[in-house]
């Protein structure tokens, strides 16, 4: 009876421990392993005269090796800047779609013929080169869409577990010039990428830019996806010897460069700071020149601008009207007026020199959208929006962690834990079972 | 009294078990589910549908539309079935699969196949053509995985699963 009955403890313990263990080991997932990705247009930088070719690559590199089922680029560009010629896509994809929209770029690509219908892709690797023709001369920007473009790529223990490896996109700036005597970056030779220089760890990215350079200062505004900070280091040569950062932590930031000279080139690089101060983004050096004021000039109303910053966490902003000709000369603004035409917000003049600023603020603490016009003789010469969203301050990014090859996620930790104690009471209790008899 | 201890450790044991098995992935959270039923797994994570297409071919019903519960589980218990009936389901963009119901507390776990974009229950260069054609488009039959737009995301479901979906034996009416 007494070794029956141990018998039965013991097949009841085990019997015990199957039913647990195979109901949680059920649970139990190691973590594969998923890529992360970055991609860019290489070069990151151009000089080029008008006429000229320009060729772009679509890179992508990765952090471990990716099995991608199908992936899509969308690029844009300045179609008064740029022409699209042709694509060239890399033998190691196929082509499901590419459209050109005169100004956007659209790429559909798979797996080549020799992958299959999931393709292993690691290291750094071309997808494409777009070609285009330069046409008439300033600055131009080619950027990724970073919404748009996108990797599906596959776990590889899980049939339908998809997701997008990428977690930064980087454009390229270039110059179309008849000055090309003057080179600030030495393109790469063909063949190789370069490295790119936003932190795998980050994801603040510069949603929106735009530079506006008069005859004394320069206007720049930048958008960004998430509140942070903006410093931009400027100089007439690639010293860069100034610098002017921003001193509130917001979504979008209006910096003057002022005191500078007409009709000079200067050069700048902007970098991007997270909300805890942390570099998150530097781009590669850019210019811009500088105007000259003509002081007979009349405002004409395509070229003249109201700049404004927008979104806008706080209840004030500046406005910036740059009043111009039909040259695109700045000129004096004259007895212009401005006014809301919508929303519920006040209007006050902080300078009336060349270019005016004015100062809005809203007067309502949620979300909307404000309406200014710029009125010179009666009629409308500029318009802008800013839009007040005070939540947008608390939008904060999201952490990319870098992923390792294999892992026990917390739950195995737990169940194992859980498990051993199990066995130890267990144990402990056959023991005393087995000394009684 | 050891026993006594050694009882109550077994039933904690059981129970902690049989709450591990009811929670674990794949499973509707929600616990007011019918008595028999399919539920579908693999599904992409934004793809919810609404309603599922159902035939009973024993009885040669036309096809009646039937809600679908937490985006993943088709009700059988609805559908006044006798054993042994054969009934086929349909999810929008996905392939069919056949069932033979044997009882009012049958439940089934089915992985789900999606990709078929024009309807014709199978997978091929019909349904990544349309896919490709609409590509960036919104609200449309090609957004395989109901992500609100199609992207690339479609495409690869598309060519991972392509394949023949199961149709009633007998029965030529399209889904």
């Amino acid at each position: 009876m007494k070794g029956t009955r141990v018998a039965f403890v013991i097949v009841s313990i085990v019997t015990i421990f199957l039913l647990v263990g195979s109901v949680v080991l059920q649970r139990i997932v190691f973590s594969a392993a998923e890529s992360s990705s970055d991609v860019y247009l290489s070069p990151s930088s151009f000089i080029v005269q008008p006429n000229g070719q320009v060729d772009l690559d679509i890179v992508a590199s990765f952090s471990i090796p990716a099995y991608i089922a199908s992936a899509q680029f969308v690029v844009t560009y300045d179609r008064q800047r740029l022409e699209y010629q042709d694509i060239d896509v890399s033998s190691g994809f196929g082509v499901e779609g590419v459209d050109d929209q005169s100004g956007r770029t659209n790429l559909l690509v798979v797996p080549g013929p020799a992958y299959g219908i999931v393709g292993e892709y690691s290291g750094t690797i071309r997808i494409a080169t777009l070609s285009f023709k330069a046409l008439s001369a300033g600055p131009v920007n080619v950027e990724l869409d970073p919404r748009l473009t996108r990797i599906s790529a596959i776990d590889p223990e899980g049939q339908y577990a998809l997701y997008n490896p990428v977690i930064s996109v980087q454009n390229t700036f270039g110059e179309i010039s008849t000055q090309t005597s003057t080179r600030l970056i030495t393109p790469p030779p063909a063949g190789e990428a370069i490295a790119p220089s936003p932190s795998l760890v980050s994801t603040q990215r510069i949603v929106h830019s735009n530079i506006s350079a008069l005859s004394d200062q320069a206007l720049m505004i930048f958008n960004l996806r998430y509140i942070g900070g903006i410093r931009v280091d400027y100089g007439t040569n690639s010293q860069l010897s100034n610098s002017i950062n921003t001193t509130t932590t917001n979504i979008s930031h209006l910096l003057r460069l002022r005191n500078l000279e007409e009709n000079t080139r200067y050069f700048y690089r902007v970098s991007v700071f997270d909300a805890d101060g942390q570099t998150a983004l530097s781009w590669p050096v850019r210019s811009f020149t500088t105007g000259e004021l003509n002081e007979e000039g009349s405002i004409d109303p395509r070229r003249s601008e109201l700049i404004a910053v927008s979104p806008v966490t706080n209840r004030s902003t500046l406005l910036t009207f740059v009043p111009r000709d039909s040259e695109g000369n700045l000129v004096s603004p004259g007895s212009v007026n401005f006014r809301v035409k919508e929303g519920e917000a006040s209007l006050s003049l902080s300078s009336s020199a060349t270019p005016t600023i004015i100062s809005l603020a809203t007067l309502i603490n949620t979300k909307q959208t404000v309406v200014i016009e710029a009125i010179a003789d009666d009629a409308v010469v500029a318009s802008s929006s800013v839009v007040f969203d005070p939540s947008l301050a608390t939008e904060m990014p999201p952490r990319a962690e870098r992923p390792s090859q294999l892992t026990f996620n917390q739950n195995v930790q737990m169940a194992l834990v859980f498990l051993l104690m199990l066995m130890l009471v267990s144990a402990l209790a056959l023991i005393r079972l087995i000394r009684l008899k | 009294m050891r026993y006594l201890y050694l009882l109550l450790l077994v039933v904690a044991i059981i129970v902690v078990a049989f709450w591990a098995d009811s929670s674990r992935p794949g499973q509707p959270v929600n616990g007011s589910l019918p008595s028999s039923y399919v539920e579908f797994t693999n599904l992409p994570r934004t793809y919810c549908p609404t309603q599922a297409t159902v035939v009973n071919t024993s009885r040669l019903n036309r096809p009646q539309q039937v809600s679908v519960i937490n985006c993943s589980v088709v009700s059988l218990s609805g559908l006044d079935l006798t054993p042994v009936e054969q009934i086929f389901i349909k999810l929008p963009n996905a392939l069919g699969i056949s069932i033979n119901y044997r009882e009012e507390t049958d439940r089934y776990r089915i992985a789900l196949k999606v990709g078929d974009v024009n309807g014709d229950n199978v997978i091929d260069d019909e349904d990544i053509e349309i896919i490709t054609e609409q590509i960036f488009s919104s609200q449309t039959s090609a957004d395989v995985d109901m992500s609100g737009i199609v992207d690339s995301d479609d495409l690869a479901l598309a060519r991972i699963n392509s394949g023949v979906g199961e149709y009633p034996p007998g029965y030529r009416s399209s889904w």
